[in-house]
């Protein structure tokens, strides 16, 4: 809708600076180079690691470059997943981002509700301490969160990975908010028909938050599948690295970089959330304008 | 206290009226307790640690440690690594933020237009932001190789030789931050698409029936309205390149002679390379106070804009 409306903003404009047709063709033109030639450019690293993954090691080094390879080596996919436990990292990469996304979320859900919904005295004072968090980069606490790690013996180890990831203070914020503008009589009802908070919470007020509950989950899973600093600081061996982390022993294993396999590795890293952005494109957008717009 | 008479009134009886009230405190303190344990463990304590952290010399090598009181950050002021250290994490941060925002206001004020497939080039645009840094990174290392990469081809194709790099001290700073654009325009780009598709249009119309051609409107009717966006991506763009790690660490590890070495990377190298958790610490306090003006500026800024 918004779309259509800036679409008409555009032609009184433009209609009322000169009824002469050319002048606004050759803008327009000018206009659709300047979006597509940015679009490709922007695109480019994608189509060069999708292309350097399906060469032959006699491509990579061929000068003058080959823009596409003259046979797709698809088997290049599967002898990098063989070259490093690449089925590990996946694993250990799930394990991680879904975990926490999924705790996360839970701990947001029931904070951001209790916040919105129930009286406790001062609960306006310890919703700003949750809120006072998001002030605190995770550089900061990385060191100490680390020495607390070794001495629970929990370096290299999924409670080490997940457990101190799981508050979320992002989360609480923008369900209570949600929560806060769904309308009292609803709950007043289910109260008098005896729901508990938690079935207040689980059949009322999550089926009513689906659009902002797939934003966070979305973008959660984004972010934690991405992380870097994280894991590679809390995991010390093959066994236990995420994606990222792991995808990056390629470039030991070999005398020079044998970029196909490379390109196939990083492609593995990366394919889950180009689909995934795909399938919820409209969501992935509207979170972070939704989130930049109200912050 | 008003809350209280309407409890009372609904419920009659006085007694039920308590036991009803410690329900909802008890469900209140179950659901807030897991998430504010949480955060009171493994990130206000480890906070608050830091601090106390950056006045000793722990190093995890050594069986003791002592308090050294300011001595940590004394070494850093003094130190030249420190201030290029400093250096580069200003210009890296200033530079993306500066050039990612001018070209995605360009690109916005572009998308904004009559377009073909308008939604699809918004995707193309975007991608980047959900990408891996981490792996991206390794496709950036291909494309910068000096012999074999796109940038090579390109360069030979026009007579010229491309430098490696990602070895040089003079182009090492630039070759990242362009990675670190080519990951935060799609996020801004969109975000301020949206903003002015929000400028009211009226405004717009009224403006152009006075005569004002498209730059007048630009500059008088859009762009104000959408300045409190764009204040918005400048901090949040600064705080994020600020602790920019991922693409550090991947492609150059500092590198060469700590010409790209920011502050996250530098505290990772101090306290998991060299194991001195006392100067890392230091050095994260001073980071977070660095991010901390910045988010002192957010506010001030947001309050103004509210009487706007």
């Amino acid at each position: 809708m918004r779309e259509t409306m800036a679409a008409k903003a555009v032609k009184p404009g433009s209609a009322s600076g000169s009824d002469l047709s050319p002048r606004r063709t050759v803008s327009s033109v000018l206009v659709h180079l300047v979006v597509i030639g940015a679009a490709v450019l922007i695109g480019f690293p994608f189509f060069y690691m999708l292309s350097t993954s399906l060469k032959t090691v006699k491509e990579v080094y061929t000068i003058p470059m080959v823009i596409l390879p003259a046979q797709p080596q698809w088997r290049n996919f599967v002898e990098v997943w063989n070259l490093l436990p690449f089925g590990r990292f996946t694993f250990n990469s799930v394990v991680y981002t879904v975990s926490i996304t999924v705790g996360e979320f839970m701990m947001g859900l029931m904070a951001g509700y209790a916040f919105a919904r129930l009286r406790f005295p001062k609960k306006d004072l310890i919703f700003f301490l949750v809120l006072l968090t998001f002030l605190i980069p995770s550089e900061i606490t990385l060191i100490p969160r680390f020495i607390m790690l070794k001495q629970l013996n929990w370096i290299n180890t999924y409670p080490g990975l997940i457990v101190p990831e799981l508050s979320s203070a992002f989360a609480t914020f923008l369900l209570r908010e949600h929560f806060q503008s769904l309308p009292d009589e609803l709950f007043d009802a289910a109260k008098i028909d005896g729901a508990g908070y938690f079935r207040q919470l689980m059949q009322l007020a999550l089926p009513l938050s689906k659009p902002i509950v797939s934003t966070l989950l979305l973008l959660a899973f984004v972010a934690h599948w991405n992380a870097y600093m994280w894991p590679l600081v809390v995991t010390n061996s093959q066994s236990m690295r995420t994606l990222p982390i792991g995808v990056q022993s390629l470039r030991d294993v070999f005398e020079f970089p044998e970029w196909q396999y490379i390109m196939a590795g990083a492609t593995i890293v990366v394919m889950p959330l180009v689909a995934l952005f795909l399938i919820a494109q409209k969501q992935f957008i509207e979170g972070a304008v939704q989130g930049a717009l109200k912050g | 206290m008003t809350v209280d008479t309407r409890q009372t009134q609904m419920t009659g009886t006085p007694r039920w009226h308590m036991t009803e009230r410690r329900r909802e405190y008890l469900a209140f303190i179950l659901f807030v307790m897991p998430n504010l344990t949480l955060l009171i463990i493994w990130t206000y304590w480890p906070f608050f640690h830091s601090f106390y952290l950056s006045l000793t010399n722990w190093n995890l090598l050594k069986p003791t440690w002592d308090m050294v009181g300011v001595d940590n950050y004394l070494r850093l002021l003094r130190s030249p690594e420190f201030w290029q250290i400093t250096r580069n994490t200003l210009i890296f941060s200033f530079g993306t933020v500066t050039i990612g925002l001018t070209l995605s206001l360009a690109l916005a004020v572009s998308l904004n237009q009559w377009l073909v497939a308008r939604g699809f080039w918004r995707l193309v645009v975007f991608s980047p932001h959900i990408t891996t840094s981490a792996a991206m990174a390794l496709v950036w290392i291909s494309m910068y190789d000096p012999k074999h990469g796109i940038f090579a081809a390109a360069f030979s194709w026009l007579g010229l030789r491309f430098p490696n790099v990602l070895a040089s001290p003079t182009f090492v700073l630039p070759a990242i931050m362009l990675v670190a654009i080519w990951k935060s325009l799609g996020f801004s780009t969109v975000v301020l698409l949206a903003a002015l598709q929000g400028v009211d249009t009226t405004l717009k119309e009224a403006a152009a029936i006075d005569g004002a051609n498209a730059w007048q409107i630009f500059r008088n009717v859009s762009f104000p309205a959408i300045t409190p966006v764009f204040y918005f991506l400048t901090i949040t763009g600064l705080m994020t390149a600020i602790k920019t790690f991922d693409i550090v660490s991947v492609m150059t590890g500092g590198g060469p002679a700590n010409r790209s070495n920011m502050y996250v990377f530098q505290i990772y190298r101090e306290a998991f390379g060299f194991q001195r958790m006392g100067v890392a610490s230091a050095l994260a306090v001073i980071m977070f106070v660095i991010v901390m003006l910045f988010t002192y500026l957010q506010t001030r800024y947001k309050e103004r804009w509210v009487s706007y």
